[in-house]
């Protein structure tokens, strides 16, 4: 019944991001030709064909419905830089983010956890102070401008543009080598300024729960200081830190465009630099659909997995 | 088996515990009563060297001869749970809230290496088996406190301490709990320290008590020598707040008033979705009459006050005041509230920290821009809740008083606009028993000098006994029986009532 | 009420002891005074002719030493003045972006945490969904299609990172309104504007505090990198431009660290001060957080 719900509600979610697609890039601009081909050489009568040829002399909800319509049979518009659809560009560029951020994400996570975990119980230790301060200090970072001095340090090291050499041997093994070889200085840029806010969620979570009686019960019970944390302890204070991780996935998004842009990595993110220097505006819109609905379903996710690992939320 | 001496705890430089010295035998029962505050769950948390890192102890705790503060960790980690055992307040709190209670009783037998079955641990305390497949928010609050009375045994200790076992457990609910470790202490000839505020509940339990008061054991002996004679003042404070009901020197309302109505409801339903929280109650306020509504956890007497008070739409039915229905809102939903006054349960959390007792006491005032001189009129309604001098309390923030004090600053707040009715909401339930009784009186005298009436919603039937005039009985949202306070108490008609008056601890109990 | 004043003295002072007991707090606000100081006196001290590219003289792409602190940029301005002359615009941006965000967040966690409802429930609705889609993305999308300017940039990072301060102030509304007191002042004829004037805003006020600082923080590094993509207002200096012109410019492979460093760590420094102070108030409020 309340999963219904929960399905419901991604689904108005994701019609919200597919209006705020239309709001954003039809009607806050006002005339989108003239920013659509702002900095390009137009003549009025070119304007007008254009005009024609998007539906912009419709009115506004005839325009809204021809633009869902297109939507839903995945017609997302041209793209000017690649003169093809906009999806077909979008999907070839998804397998490379995903391989960055979900390496990234899941270092990020395990990282911050581990760091957070150790922190707390060892709470105001030399580990703790020393582990918090890098932390925020790698919070404050900005991500591109981490990349770019990592990749001035380590010269050549690794490499740093795009994904793979020409020059590498067929082979999956070989492919697989060099892919890894490219991913090393873009997530480990990625994960040093994201795993950060794990650290401080799972440190503040657990610290937290310390103040919890049925701490006292367990070691009552005659439990070592380390079952107490594992069994008890740390099992509670993950679950509110679980949805987080979710939660924050927007901001690993973010620092994926960048990163993406400094080490040339072929993703969405890259992609997104792309369309902005263009700028190509059908590319843009598809891009944001796209990342906001891919973000809104990991999320639904997260809350089905979340029902599914707390009792107490399973059974309201 | 538990020797206390000379038994010290400190945190920083507040002694919690002062110079403690304290014996239980093999198979003993004894009650440690104590206030909030007088260091009575500190003692017990010692036993087992549970306390905070911030606590230093002195003295020895022995248990079974060996001093528990001398132990090595490894050797106190062998001798918790398998020696001595704790049934620790608020159960809800106490189980890990996302394991099974099965695993949680399980655990400690695993971990001390001994056998023994949870469906067995789980009979003893007359609980179905299949419970242990249940997590802690799935079982009421007695089945919780039952699943830590089975973990407490798992590992066959020789000593229980059990600290406020049966708090904030409905009475009949706290009799079925009481009985059953009367019982499991009997046959297991176990020791129990209990520990709690209340001395009826310990009375029904132990043998032996001891009084706590500020850090020091003031007062001990047999249980039915010290409630029926204390030598201590404390003490005699303590037995006064759990009245016998029925004992003529516990029942201290005057004569009642000639019965004028002042405020009824007819037939008033109150439904929360398919949840029926009030279900057809007619019930009647005389002027400068005392009510009792009584009823446990859930009966619905809560919705019934809020209704009454208009902060809740009744679903149908009315609230007649003074000859006509109350409002439902705007201008005169406000005027009606000048009219009644409600004061709360908790007067630490009824007042809003930031502000000082002026300003909470002219608070009612402002909303109804009551025209004169604001600081004469809040004086005046201080110094009618008997806080003298005034100039003394006025501007002071809650945190710096007494729950006495506070309890008669949200008084205040309410005489300050003349009403005519108070609801007050267990209005002494969460004070200490000492200042229990002047609440009271404070109330009785209002009611006598300002012909106050007064609503007064309570699961404490001993309180209906002191002050009210008339008793209701709520069950399930309904009223099952009311009637004056001699009909109602002392030849009740309704089972339920009987029911509630068959479990009620009761400090003469041989 | 002359006592009222005295109190309220008295609580400003303790809460500055806690304030000031915590070094990494009290360090931030040293920091944050410090680049105030620069932000508003360098734009006096620096000479017209020094930032215009030109008149500039000296070589382009200069090491640090001779004659430059920090060196010179691609077009032969010293890389410390366009660092200090930097820090204006970007702490303008953070602390107005972050207060017109925190503005709106407030009202909405109010308004949705006070009324509940239908309507709160579509503006709980509302905020929980900003609060997923990715803020960066939504401010790109914004910054893209409204005319270049420091006033976009602000808008765009306001109208995004509201909904973590709608939520936190939501909790806090709910958490004040269950409370026994506003059940008391209510049954004394209290109105939502008491309710939410008297007892509501005041104990939100001081986590409104506190999620300011850290949104300014957050404010400060969405510029760099709206900036960074080449969004940013392309007539004023800032932190992120600068990066932006390293970028284009090749500063990496020319291994022009003196162009790459200085902005970088003026961001971290304004935004790891915010953080600090940030978190010290934050343990202020809430004495759990103590050791």
């Amino acid at each position: 019944m309340r999963i219904a719900g929960k399905l419901g509600g991604a689904v108005v979610s994701l019609s919200m991001v597919v209006v705020l697609g239309f709001f954003l890039f039809r009607v806050i601009p006002g005339d989108p030709v003239v920013s659509w081909t702002r900095g390009r050489p137009t003549t009025p009568e070119m304007q007008a064909a254009l005009r024609a040829e998007w539906g912009l002399d419709k009115p506004l909800p005839q325009q809204f419905l021809d633009y869902l319509g297109k939507l839903l049979r995945g017609d997302m518009g041209t793209s000017f830089t690649y003169s093809r659809p906009v999806l077909d560009v979008i999907s070839e560029r998804v397998g490379p983010t995903l391989l960055l951020v979900g390496t990234s994400t899941l270092i990020a996570v395990l990282l911050g956890l581990w760091l957070g975990i150790r922190g707390a119980w060892r709470r105001d230790s030399r580990f703790d102070r020393v582990s918090t301060g890098v932390a925020l200090t790698l919070w404050s970072t900005p991500t591109f401008w981490l990349g770019m001095l990592l990749m001035m340090a380590t010269g050549d090291l690794f490499p740093s543009r795009g994904m793979r050499d020409t020059d590498t041997a067929p082979g999956f093994f070989s492919q697989a080598v060099d892919v890894a070889h490219h991913l090393v200085l873009p997530s480990v840029t990625l994960i040093a300024v994201v795993y950060a806010q794990y650290q401080m969620v799972m440190r503040s979570s657990l610290l937290e729960e310390l103040h919890a009686s049925y701490l006292t019960t367990a070691r009552a019970k005659g439990l070592r200081d380390d079952l107490v944390r594992r069994r008890h302890a740390v099992p509670n204070a993950l679950l509110p830190v679980l949805t987080l991780v979710f939660l924050h996935l927007g901001l690993v998004v973010a620092g994926a465009i960048t990163t993406e842009t400094v080490f040339t990595w072929p993703g969405l993110g890259l992609l997104f630099y792309e369309a902005l220097t263009g700028p190509d505006y059908a590319l843009l819109q598809g891009l944001m659909v796209v990342t906001a609905g891919a973000v809104v379903v990991m999320n639904v996710f997260a809350d089905l997995l979340y029902r599914v690992l707390d009792p107490r939320v399973r059974a309201a | 088996m538990l020797e206390l001496r000379d038994l010290t705890v400190h945190y920083g430089s507040r002694a919690a515990v002062r110079d403690v010295s304290l014996t239980v035998e093999r198979g003993q029962t004894l009650g440690l009563a104590g206030e909030s505050g007088s260091g009575k769950t500190t003692l017990g948390l010692s036993v087992l060297r549970l306390l905070p890192r911030s606590a230093e102890l002195s003295g020895s705790v022995l248990l079974d001869g060996e001093d528990v503060a001398e132990m090595s960790w490894g050797r106190l980690r062998a001798v918790r749970w398998t020696q001595a055992s704790v049934v620790f307040q608020g159960a809800m709190h106490a189980l890990n809230p996302v394991r099974r209670v099965g695993a949680q009783i399980a655990e400690p037998m695993e971990l001390h290496g001994v056998s023994g079955s949870v469906a067995e641990l789980l009979e003893q305390v007359e609980l179905p088996a299949s419970k242990a497949r249940a997590y802690p928010h799935e079982l009421s609050g007695g089945q919780r406190q039952r699943v830590m009375i089975a973990m407490a045994l798992a590992c066959d200790p020789r000593l229980i301490v059990a600290d406020e076992p049966t708090t904030a457990l409905d009475v009949i609910v706290q009799a079925q709990v009481l009985g059953l470790m009367r019982r499991l202490v009997d046959e297991r000839s176990l020791s129990l320290l209990m520990i709690s505020h209340d001395l009826s509940v310990l009375t029904s339990t132990c043998d032996d008590l001891a009084v706590m008061y500020q850090g020091e054991i003031v007062e001990r002996g047999r249980a039915t020598s010290v409630i029926s004679s204390p030598r201590h003042p404390h003490t005699a404070a303590l037995a006064a707040a759990f009245p016998t009901i029925g004992a003529p020197e516990f029942r201290f309302a005057g004569q009642a008033p000639v019965r004028e109505p002042l405020l009824r409801t007819e037939e008033l339903q109150v439904n929360f979705g398919p949840l029926r929280a009030v279900d057809g109650v007619s019930l009647e306020v005389g002027r400068g009459e005392i009510v009792a509504l009584v009823g446990e956890s859930g009966s619905g007497k809560t919705t019934l006050a809020r209704t009454i008070m208009g902060l809740q739409r009744p679903s149908s039915g009315r609230v007649i005041f003074d000859g006509a229905p109350i409002p439902l809102k705007g201008k005169a939903l406000k005027a009606y509230r000048r009219q009644v006054q409600l004061v709360l349960q908790d007067p630490t959390s009824a007042l809003n920290p930031r502000h000082s007792v002026y300003e909470a006491v002219a608070e009612g005032l402002r909303i109804h821009a009551i025209p004169g001189d604001e600081e004469s009129l809040v004086t005046a309604a201080v110094e009618r809740s008997e806080l003298r001098p005034a100039e003394l309390f006025l501007p002071s923030l809650p945190h710096e008083l007494s729950g006495g004090q506070l309890q008669r600053v949200v008084i205040a707040g309410a005489l300050a606009l003349g009403p005519r009715l108070l609801v007050a909401d267990e209005p002494v339930a969460s004070l200490d028993a000492s200042v229990r009784g002047e609440i009271l009186a404070l109330l009785l005298r209002l009611r006598a000098e300002l012909e106050l009436a007064a609503l007064i919603i309570t699961h404490d039937l001993g309180l209906a006994w002191n002050i009210a005039d008339r008793v209701a009985v709520m069950y399930q949202g309904r009223i099952v029986e009311q009637g004056t306070v001699e009909q109602v108490l002392l030849d009740p008609r309704h089972e339920y009532t009987r029911k509630l008056l068959a479990a009620v601890p009761s400090t003469t109990r041989a | 009420m002359s006592v009222v004043w005295d109190r309220r003295r008295t609580a400003w002072a303790a809460g500055w002891r806690a304030f000031a007991a915590q070094r990494s707090g009290v360090a931030g606000l040293a920091l944050l005074g410090l680049a105030v100081l620069v932000a508003v006196l360098m734009p006096l001290l620096t000479g017209a002719d020094a930032l215009n590219v030109a008149r500039v003289v000296a070589p382009a792409w200069e090491p640090p030493g001779s004659g430059h602190l920090l060196g010179t940029d691609h077009t032969g301005r010293s890389v410390a003045l366009l660092v200090l002359n930097g820090t204006a615009v970007s702490l303008l941006v953070g602390l107005t972006a972050a207060g017109l965000s925190v503005a709106i967040g407030t009202l909405i966690g109010v308004t949705a945490g006070h009324f509940g409802g239908w309507w709160g429930a579509l503006l709980m609705r509302v905020t929980d969904f900003f609060l997923v889609i990715p803020a960066l993305v939504l401010a790109i999308a914004l910054s893209s299609v409204l005319p270049r300017g420091m006033g976009t940039i602000i808008l765009a990072i306001a109208l995004t990172s509201w909904p973590s301060t709608a939520r936190v102030v939501r909790a806090q509304t709910l958490a004040v309104e269950a409370r026994p007191f506003v059940e008391r002042a209510r049954a004394l004829g209290g109105g939502h504007l008491h309710v939410t004037g008297k007892h509501v805003l005041p104990a939100v006020l001081p986590l409104v505090l506190v999620n300011t600082t850290l949104t300014v923080a957050y404010a400060i590094v969405a510029e760099s990198t709206l900036a960074f993509l080449g969004l940013g207002d392309p007539t004023r200096l800032s932190w992120g431009s600068m990066l932006h012109q390293a970028q284009l410019q090749g500063a990496v492979s020319k291994e022009a660290w003196w162009f790459l460093l200085p902005p970088g760590l003026g961001i971290i420094a304004v935004v790891l001060a915010f953080t600090l102070v940030g978190r010290a108030l934050e343990t202020v409020i809430n004495p759990r957080l103590r050791g």
